[in-house]
């Protein structure tokens, strides 16, 4: 979409609107001046009929310009959604973290939103004003002028007065923002802690917290409301005051006879116009503040430049072949999060054998979940390489990377859609057998064969219908109708009962055969199923080995295990 | 839905110049009020006690538009000397002159009369925005009173977001339309009335020429707000697909790499996005066509007064300031008119929003408690299930006739599959929801005739869906504890095992917890809560789930602090990590509402019932095998 040819196109459509509709009061000035005068009703009745085209001229052009605004201000939104979201999709979770999800869809929706708004209204009101500024001058100059000298003197006066108000106003109203956003926020944490609030008994606290919000936003929008209402009357004075003086100068200069009544008329109007122009303007310093906050947050995530690229065509590998069992190797791994001063993994070294399956163990906060990141590179190491059968993973592309790699994550989202179109998501070619097979393995066929619907059941993002622990189910589900030679599987039982659970990871055996496994998990049956057992602690490998050996030889893991099993049994 | 919000910037008055008025905004769709005459009567209540005040924004508002009607009338008068003596001049009239004296008074007048409208109308608006405010205030007091009031069925089956909006957005709107809309209607009929008067005293012929252009106004307005209600419509509907999409692939960008969906999401992307614009410059376009087109009209009804005056002025039926006060009536005349659609649009989305928030306000409260006596002295806490039965949903009772008993210091399991009742039961004890049938006793006393703050204050309580407010770490321990000292709340952190965690923190217990606590993973929120309930010190410890995102070792360190606790006090835990409550007292074993095995781990071990085969499912493989 070209934006120039209608930037420019509304420029000369205003442009032409403003000229025909400053026609019009030159027009009456002649209807009175000759033909009132003449007592030449004729005349009066045929300039009517030129007013009337020019009336004509400036609604078309008028219409024309609206729909030049309309189209640039929404396809310019369109653009630059599309822009901030192939951006957004190129992050990696490090650029996903610094801005925080929900903050980069409201980036997306409402602020674009804004702009979109912003630049429609420029387009149609503030470009108006300084044609009609510039055309109304013009003619007021060529009436008169003495006369247009007293409206250029009230420029600078009008100017100041805005200028002022808006100093005035325009910081409270970034301010009224924040207090909105207050009051948002006092009210959303009274109702998702309603529990805790009554379990405390502190309605009383949550009260006086809302009241004092409540009461800075209401004294906020008072002191707001009454800044905004000063301005109209103080620029109603400045133009009356004109219209006084131009009657008044207007009487002098006809009393010499060198001046007409109409034209005192028209005068008038073209004053008022190009006060009018100024106010207009300062329509636009309104929503200024709001529009400048949103293009601010919008091109901060356009200039965030994503922190993981493909390779270039230079260091790019060939990839592994798919199909067969892959061999994922750590190679001196680090990784720490920018600024933070502890590394969050730190000597990472160790090698997945192809088609064995390994427990990845560890307490909260010992890095598991980074650890599954760096594989599917959501996260490049600061130190060391992953290697996939040998080909370092940062010089493949990404999509290839990860066509290589099913993978189930710890949180699930559901997509818009049937059950079925979630299971294919990885694997849109799946067969419906494939599809029927991948929901049995994760024990999930039986609840879905429960609803009406079955497969074709419509499952919304936030998984509406369905329990932490069915989404879970169908998030394994996709992993599996993905046949890939590595699985990864972080933490993804963890909303499952301990029997569905069970039955989900003897079923995994079956289902992954022949493919490498790795499962993140917190319970030690995991780690006990497993051929390989990789505990992790505060960001090092603690050890690695079998349940049985690991037992004897690794205090951490002794102690994971004594936490899940009772010290009678245990003993 | 999204009621468009009237222009802030208040039109101002416009005089002269051949500039339409601007018409009704948009015309998006807009929300219909189901009960506009009771609603409206409900809004009066709130706005009495400023009735005095309001009285006097009245009195301000005639007034200022009295002034403002008068304006045109006399500067026309002036135009009318101004004229009569230039005609004099070049006719050469002996004498012909402008008469300055004249001159002077009608615009001394005028000055008079332009002062006044505008001290007037800073005077009607600075009032009002307190009057506006102050009811907006009280709406939302009321309002967060009442949901302190409602039962929590209320919350559990309303999505927040839509009590959020209600609090904040629709009442907001309520606040806007009063400070505006008010005056606007009131100002917009006064100057119909007083304009038409104008206009017929001076020249009905004209009058009559002049609104016939009034029709036309009004039915291309309706025209177009139709139509680009239609394309709003479909805007609005687009625009949900836009950002549910957007939401979506936000929300699951690790699924969407890990897939390798980036082009799919892209492509699909680009389709609703096209999609987007292709209904929104549509209405956006048809609702812009309504300003043009009045300011269309507006002109052809200035041409039409200029002819016709122009003819009636040859013929001395109208002087020409007549003329000239004709084309500014005109204009101040249509512009109400014109805006009227786009007024009541607005009244109508209000009354809609205050429907919304008397919705809240309708709703049945707690029962009444403030004849129960006031009792605080600590029991033994000794809980009592007897025959206890209800439903969410009365007629499907989730627990069907449950009794049990909870002897003071003992530790109560409540173990079962998900929907089993488990968490039902904590919302019956804490007296989130009331029983159907049977009863509860705390220390021998029915807990309904104990006062709920009481009660509660008897318990204390962890749940799974940690919640912290956006204030500092101590601030949030202490949340259950007025005037906690800094010692005690560092020792029931160190008892929650997060005190050491706090001290990394830059600034320590006075770190404030952002907005989405995203400075905490979710086992230090959880400690935290454990904290604050361990602080509490609460003779009824209730536990839901309270350690599920703790990793197993870090749960059995807390679990220590618990079991110290719970020594003294009554405890009830919820889990899923059967591993957790083998040490407790009496396990209830839920199934469908009913308890279905009653014991102590060994016990129901033993039972090899339900139980056993969950707890099997964990362990069994590997009890042989764990050898020290």
């Amino acid at each position: 979409m070209r934006f120039t040819p209608l930037f420019v196109g509304a420029f000369v459509l205003t442009a032409i609107r403003v000229g025909c509709d400053l026609e019009i009061p030159n027009l009456m000035s002649e209807v009175i001046d000759i033909g009132v005068v003449n007592k030449d009703v004729v005349y009066i009745f045929q300039t009517g009929g030129v007013m009337l085209l020019w009336a004509l001229g400036c609604v078309v052009a008028d219409v024309a310009a609206g729909l030049c605004a309309a189209r640039a201000a929404m396809g310019f939104g369109r653009n630059l959604r599309s822009a901030l979201y192939r951006r957004v999709t190129a992050f990696s979770l490090r650029e996903v973290g610094e801005f925080g999800t929900s903050s980069l869809i409201t980036r997306t929706t409402n602020d674009i939103q804004q702009l979109e708004r912003f630049i429609h209204m420029s387009m149609t009101v503030a470009m108006m004003s300084p044609i009609m500024f510039v055309g109304a001058a013009l003619m007021a100059f060529q009436k008169s002028v003495q006369l247009s000298l007293i409206v250029f003197a009230a420029i600078p006066v009008m100017a100041v007065i805005v200028a002022i108000v808006m100093k005035f106003t325009v910081p409270l109203l970034r301010s009224l923002q924040a207090r909105i956003d207050d009051l948002n926020r006092v009210t959303r944490e009274g109702l998702t802690g309603i529990r805790v609030i009554r379990a405390y008994n502190k309605e009383d606290f949550e009260e006086r917290r809302f009241s004092l919000a409540n009461k800075i936003l209401a004294d906020t929008n008072v002191s707001v409301a009454r800044r905004m209402s000063v301005l109209m009357p103080l620029i109603s004075i400045v133009l009356d005051l004109v219209v006084i003086a131009i009657a008044w100068m207007g009487g002098e200069l006809v009393d010499l006879g060198s001046f007409q009544a109409g034209d005192l008329m028209a005068i008038i109007q073209y004053a008022m116009l190009l006060l009018m122009s100024v106010m207009m303007l300062s329509m636009i310093f309104m929503i200024w503040p709001r529009a400048q906050a949103a293009a601010e947050r919008v091109t901060a995530v356009l200039h965030c430049e994503p922190t993981i690229h493909d390779p270039s065509s230079d260091e790019r590998l060939e990839a592994p072949v798919a199909g067969a069992a892959h061999e994922l190797r750590f190679e001196d791994v680090g990784f720490a999060f920018e600024g933070a001063d502890e590394p969050t993994l730190c000597d990472i070294d160790f090698t997945l054998e192809p088609g064995k399956t390994y427990a990845l163990i560890g307490a909260t906060g010992s890095g598991k979940s980074v650890l599954v990141d760096l594989i599917e590179r959501f996260y490049d190491p600061t130190s060391g390489r992953v290697l996939l059968d040998g080909v370092d993973i940062s010089r493949i592309p990404q999509d290839e990377l990860r066509s290589l790699i099913s993978y189930a994550p710890q949180r699930t989202t559901l997509f818009t859609g049937t059950i079925a179109d979630n299971i294919r998501y990885g694997n849109v070619d799946a067969s419906d057998e494939e599809v029927i097979e991948a929901a049995r393995a994760a024990a999930a066929y039986d609840f879905i064969m429960e609803k009406p619907d079955g497969f074709e059941t419509q499952v919304t993002q936030a998984g509406g219908g369905l329990s932490g622990g069915q989404k879970q189910r169908i998030a394994i589900a996709r992993a599996l109708a993905k046949k890939a030679g590595l699985y990864v599987f972080d933490d993804s039982f963890s909303a499952l009962d301990f029997k569905t659970d069970a039955e989900v990871r003897a079923n995994l055996k079956r289902a992954t055969q022949g493919a490498t496994v790795l499962i993140v998990a917190q319970r030690v049956a995991v780690a006990m199923d497993a051929d390989m057992v990789i505990v992790l602690d505060e960001g090092r490998i603690d050890s690695i080995g079998t349940h049985e050996e690991l037992l004897g030889a690794s205090e951490v893991y002794h102690e994971i295990v004594a936490s899940q099993i009772s010290d009678e049994e245990a003993s | 839905m999204s009621p468009q919000h009237p222009n802030p910037m208040q039109a101002g008055r416009k005089r002269g110049g051949p500039h339409g008025p601007h018409g009704p905004h948009g015309g998006a769709p807009v929300e219909k009020a189901k009960n506009a005459k009771g609603t409206v009567r409900r809004l009066l209540v709130f706005v009495k006690p400023e009735l005095p005040k309001i009285a006097l924004v009245l009195v301000c508002a005639i007034i200022a538009t009295l002034f403002d009607i008068l304006c045109p009338r006399q500067l026309g008068m002036a135009t009318t000397e101004i004229f009569r003596a230039g005609v004099a001049i070049a006719n050469g009239e002996v004498g012909a002159g402008v008469n300055f004296e004249l001159l002077r008074e009608i615009l001394f007048v005028l000055l008079v009369l332009y002062l006044c409208y505008s001290v007037f109308t800073y005077l009607q608006a600075f009032v009002m925005a307190r009057v506006a405010q102050n009811v907006v205030y009280s709406l939302r007091q009321q309002t967060e009173e009442k949901l302190n009031r409602i039962p929590l069925s209320y919350y559990d089956s309303h999505a927040k977001g839509d009590i959020l909006s209600r609090v904040v957005n629709d009442i907001d709107l309520i606040s806007t339309t009063l400070q505006d809309g008010m005056t606007q209607a009131l100002t917009s009929v006064i100057t119909i009335v007083g304009v038409f008067v104008m206009m017929m005293f001076m020249s009905p012929l004209i009058t009559i020429i002049a609104l016939c252009t009034l029709p036309v106004s009004i039915i291309l307005t309706a025209i177009v707000a139709k139509r680009s209600q239609r394309f709003f419509l479909a805007q609005q509907t687009a625009l949900g697909v836009l950002d549910a999409h957007i939401e979506e692939t936000y929300g699951g960008h690790t699924e969407v790499k890990a897939f390798a969906h980036e082009k799919g999401a892209i492509e699909d992307f680009e389709r609703i996005n096209d999609e987007y614009f292709g209904h929104a410059w549509r209405a956006q376009f048809v609702s812009g066509l309504i300003r043009p087109l009045m300011i269309f009209v507006g002109n052809l009804a200035y041409i039409a007064i200029v002819c016709f005056g122009g003819w009636q002025a040859v013929v001395g039926a109208l002087t020409v300031g007549e003329v000239q006060a004709f084309t500014q009536y005109m204009r101040n005349f249509t512009r109400p008119i014109s805006q009227m659609a786009g007024i009541i649009n607005t009244f109508q989305a209000t009354i809609a929003g205050a429907e919304r928030v008397f919705e809240i306000l309708d709703q049945p409260e707690m029962s009444d408690e403030t004849a129960l006596p006031p009792d605080t002295t600590k029991g033994a806490g000794h809980i009592r299930f007897e025959h206890v039965r209800f439903g969410y949903d009365p007629a499907k009772p989730v627990i069907h006739d449950l009794s049990v008993e909870a002897l003071p210091g003992q530790m109560v399991a409540i173990v079962g599959p998900t929907g089993a009742g488990k968490t039902t039961l904590v919302n019956l004890l804490m007296r989130f929801y009331e029983i159907d049938g049977g009863a509860i006793y705390l220390d021998g006393r029915d807990i309904r005739t104990i006062k709920r703050d009481e009660l509660r204050s008897h318990m204390g309580m962890v749940l799974q869906d940690t919640w912290l407010f956006n204030g500092t770490i101590r601030d949030n321990i202490a949340y259950g504890v007025d005037h906690a000292s800094d010692e005690d709340i560092e020792r029931a952190a160190r008892a929650a095992h997060v005190d050491h965690f706090i001290h990394t923190l830059p600034d320590g217990y006075d770190t404030v917890i952002n907005e989405e606590a995203s400075n905490l993973s979710a086992g230090q929120r959880q400690l935290i809560t454990i904290a604050r309930a361990l602080l509490a010190d609460p003779e009824i410890l209730i536990l839901d789930e309270a350690t599920s995102s703790i990793d197993t070792r870090t749960e059995r360190l807390v679990q220590r602090a618990m079991t110290e606790l719970a020594s003294t006090c009554t405890s009830f835990v919820i889990a899923h990590r059967l591993s957790t409550i083998r040490d407790a007292d009496v396990i209830l074993v839920l199934r469908d509402g009913d308890i279905v095995e009653m014991g102590a781990h060994e016990q129901l071990l033993l039972q090899d019932g339900f139980y056993a085969e969950l707890y099997n499912s964990q362990v069994s493989d590997c009890i042989d095998e764990v050898d020290y």
